[in-house]
């Protein structure tokens, strides 16, 4: 065990039970205190945005929805109002109510996963198995109306791809009371029990201030009293038409986010109720037009677009060739705002909050991992490398593992640690 | 500070209830209509084109035209993401999105389809 | 009575009832009931009533894998001392008559220190595994052994004041004797289900298991078959320990304790499973209803609420103790 610094340093990932997805924290801990912490994200690099320069617009809908399980939405939502912008696309009403619903019902959904990933982190499990039942609700209304329980599909280059019909939307209303039901229940009882609130107040607490120097978006900010919401601050889709409030709350711990986060659940509801009443009548799509006569308009520019996801702010930005690729996209996700303050937050607290303190930002690890940068200043002092360096890195680096002796993998009895650990330089 | 166990009456209750679960291969759920499934092929209306494979972002349908005008379609399950792009980039509804979701098999082969027709 | 008789019945004692092979099959049967109502109250449907046999026969033909940095010798005995402590223990419970299988003057305190066995086991099983994860679940172990067991003593006191007895078997005729002081012994009865909560490690206080924090803590470098030991230890506890609190608090096998002869056999045994199922029932809603707390949370709700409540138990004890015997009006 290295003592260098003060107390033991313990690594939690990339592979942990609490991390549903790979990311590093090393934890200095003093007894249960941590005194310390740093991160390593990226472990998941899919080269996504590279990925997508190869690809027509129409087929990077389908492969940027795929970024993200839960907010799966989100993302093809921002990419396809970038690309309206782009070709200066009007999309009718109809169209933006049907993006607003199923972004409001994938809210809930998100909300819901992530009461019962919090609820799991805590040791409360009886609360994870109840909300990801209720969850079901919202799962079976999406499939119902997208065709599918994750990757919607929905949207498409000036609309979306499938209507609303009205037995739809009295199921939508029907399995809206039902829910309306249930998220009364735990607004009712969540934050009121006290051993959650023993786990969750004054825990993993994210000052306003800290929170606006780090920029931290979505419910996080929202928790600590910063009331970021691209819906209110820059509407798209029908929100400019739609009411609802803003859910924040100053106390900036992880009971707050909860109780934000219910609480947006609540207000999808009100939302989506208004959506199911009040959609007006009309197209689906901009333009009458095949997909590929609107890729051929595409004209050179960039556009950036911004989505208020479950997480936070989403940010698309897309520059375009006159080809009917884009030349560059860069998506910035919601995660990635709010890693900073996790780092700050999780000094001073215990280790046993280190899962809760991590959920409690609803993290989606690999849809953050965009760039690898070793900022650990191991290789020569540098804070980040070109990519001359990151070569010449990368041959040194097999160049020593190289050199490392294999241990023997014939005969003998194995033991869990046979060289896996304690050779390598 | 309260007394724990805010849960108490809900859990209790929940034993009376049905369990949520259901027991998969016995109670089979019909999807709903809009569902996306494997992709059903018609040779009939279809003009060989090509707009579904130039729109498939999974590259999981090839079109090909020889020199005596044959078509062949080709489709790969496996590779196949359930858009529904193709559905709908179909001008002649040639393609459209099945019901079968039960698509898992341990022969390859199985999970390629080819159509070949004259145009 | 001969000797070869009596070596006989205190082996049949030892080997089949209240020992081994009930203790056994209860233990895995209790293990079934608790994981299948856990699911009921979170709307699952829970494993089918041989799942636990399997999982123990599935883990006894697993490789079971000692590290490079664990301290073997102790590694390897671990398991057993834990086993061997909540098996022993059992044999001074009373099951099916208020005479448990062996018994003597002060009895109590051998059954409190033999369940504490397992949690000793699990302190060198997991300090001499040479895991990180292991060693923190470790000190939290033992952190919270302090914790639970000054409150669990006193609430078991409460009971052998009131008998004047230090005898599980004296203290179980008492309270068949005196029903009512099943009344008076609640708040010790409560104290004594925390504190075999907190024991077993299950919910809320399962700090030195964490699945999402530890990744099972102590246990995490076990495999095969002596991760098998340890899950059995936990289950027999589970027996042992519900069945000390029937014996202490519920008055073991009354009344149907005083019946004779086989029929009383018999119902004392049908009253017995009825006494510790119920106790395994309340602990499995408790396990249920609550999250987690933190190792700091747990020591202080113990150390800040139990105890006095624990010891104002012991003086209400003697109150009543002297007001029965009208000493005081």
């Amino acid at each position: 065990m290295s003592e260098q610094k003060a107390g033991t340093e313990i690594p939690v990932g990339p592979q942990h039970p609490s991390l549903k997805e790979p990311a590093n924290f090393t934890l200095n801990v003093d007894g249960e205190v941590i005194t310390g912490a740093e991160m390593k994200l990226s472990y998941n690099h899919r080269g996504i945005e590279q990925a997508v320069l190869g690809n027509s617009y129409i087929e990077n809908i389908y492969l940027l929805e795929r970024i993200c399980g839960i907010c799966s939405h989100a993302h093809t939502s921002a990419f396809t109002q970038g690309v309206e912008e782009l070709l200066d696309l009007d999309v009718p009403p109809r169209a933006r109510y049907i993006r607003t619903l199923i972004g409001e019902l994938e809210r809930i959904h998100s909300h819901m996963l992530w009461l019962g990933v919090a609820g799991h982190e805590i040791g409360f499990d009886t609360l994870w198995q109840y909300a990801w039942r209720d969850r079901e609700i919202v799962m079976d209304l999406l499939e119902e109306i997208t065709g599918n329980r994750v990757h919607y599909s929905i949207n498409t280059i000036g609309g979306v791809r499938e209507d609303l019909t009205d037995d739809q939307r009295e199921t939508i209303l029907a399995g809206m009371d039902d829910l309306q039901e249930r998220i009364d229940f735990y607004q009712e009882t969540v934050p009121n029990e006290q051993t959650v609130r023993m786990r969750c107040e004054n825990v993993g607490v994210v000052p306003k201030d800290l929170a606006r120097e780090y920029c931290a978006v979505g419910a996080v900010g929202r928790a600590s009293g910063v009331p970021t919401d691209v819906r209110k601050d820059a509407p798209y889709a029908a929100y400019d038409d739609v009411d609802f409030d803003v859910i924040t709350d100053d106390r900036g711990d992880l009971l707050a986010r909860t109780v934000v986060r219910i609480g947006e659940i609540a207000q999808a509801i009100r939302i989506i109720r208004q959506v199911a009443e009040r959609i007006p009548e009309g197209d689906l799509k901009a333009s009458a037009k095949p997909p590929q006569a609107l890729l051929a308009q595409v004209p050179e520019d960039d556009a950036v677009s911004r989505y208020e996801a479950p997480r936070g702010e989403l940010i698309h930005y897309i520059r375009s060739d006159g080809t009917d690729t884009p030349a560059r996209v860069h998506i910035r996700v919601p995660t990635l705002a709010n890693w900073p303050t996790v780092v700050e937050s999780l000094k001073g607290s215990y280790i046993a909050d280190t899962p809760i303190v991590v959920a409690g930002i609803d993290p989606c690890i690999s849809c953050t991992s965009r760039i690898g940068v070793e900022t650990d200043g191991s290789h020569g002092g540098e804070n980040a490398f070109d990519l001359d360096e990151l070569r010449e890195y990368g041959i040194d680096w097999y160049d020593e593992r190289g050199n490392v002796e294999r241990p023997s993998t014939a005969g003998e009895g194995r033991t869990a640690t046979d060289g896996t650990e304690g050779e390598r330089p | 500070m309260s007394i724990p166990g805010k849960l108490i009456p809900e859990a209790l209750k929940t034993l009376g209830k049905d369990r949520a679960t259901v027991s998969y291969p016995k109670n089979k759920r019909t999807m709903p209509d809009r569902f996306r499934g494997a992709v059903e092929f018609e040779p009939e209306p279809c003009t060989g084109c090509g707009m579904c494979e130039r729109h498939c972002a999974a590259d999981a349908i090839t079109v090909e035209t020889d020199a005596d005008g044959n078509v062949t379609w080709s489709y790969d399950v496996a590779k196949c993401m359930f858009c529904g792009q193709c559905e709908e980039s179909c001008p002649t509804d040639a393609i459209v999105m099945g019901q079968k979701f039960e698509l898992a098999d341990s022969e390859k082969p199985s999970f390629e389809e080819s159509y070949t027709f004259d145009r | 009575m001969s000797l070869e008789l009596d070596l006989a019945t205190g082996l049949l004692y030892l080997l089949v009832f209240p020992g081994f092979a009930f203790l056994f099959a209860y233990g895995l049967t209790a293990e079934f009931l608790d994981r299948k109502l856990y699911a009921r109250l979170q709307n699952r449907v829970g494993p089918p009533p041989l799942q636990p046999l399997a999982d123990f026969l599935k883990l006894l033909s697993k490789e079971s894998v000692v590290p490079d940095n664990a301290t073997a010798r102790i590694y390897n005995a671990a398991p057993l001392t834990g086993l061997a402590g909540v098996f022993t223990a059992m044999l001074y419970i009373p099951v099916w008559t208020e005479q448990a299988a062996f018994a003597f003057e002060g009895d109590l305190v051998v059954v409190l220190f033999l369940l504490s066995l397992p949690s000793f086991s699990l302190f060198f099983g997991g300090w001499y595994s040479g895991n990180v994860f292991s060693r923190i679940g470790t000190t939290r172990t033992i952190t919270q052994l302090f914790g639970y067991e000054i409150p669990f003593f006193l609430a078991a006191f409460a009971p052998a004041v009131a008998a004047g007895s230090l005898s599980t078997s004296e203290i179980t005729a008492f309270i068949g004797a005196n029903p009512w002081y099943v009344l008076v012994l609640l708040p010790a009865f409560a104290i004594a289900l925390l504190s075999l909560q907190a024991k077993l490690e299950r919910i809320p206080f399962d700090i030195p298991e964490a699945e999402t924090e530890l990744a099972t803590g102590t246990l995490v470098e076990y495999s095969g078959r002596k991760l098998a030991l340890f899950r059995l230890t936990k289950d027999v506890e589970l027996v042992v320990g519900a069945a000390l609190l029937s014996a202490l608090f519920l008055g073991g096998p009354y009344p149907a304790g005083s019946i004779e002869g086989f029929a009383g056999v018999a119902a004392g045994v049908v009253v017995f499973l009825v006494k510790t199922l119920a106790v395994i029932a309340l602990l499995t809603v408790l396990k249920a209803v609550v999250a987690r707390l933190r190792i700091e949370q747990m020591v202080s709700v113990f150390y800040r609420v139990l105890v006095p409540v624990a010891l104002s138990q012991i003086a209400v004890v003697l109150l009543v103790g002297l007001y029965t015997e009208g000493l005081i009006p």
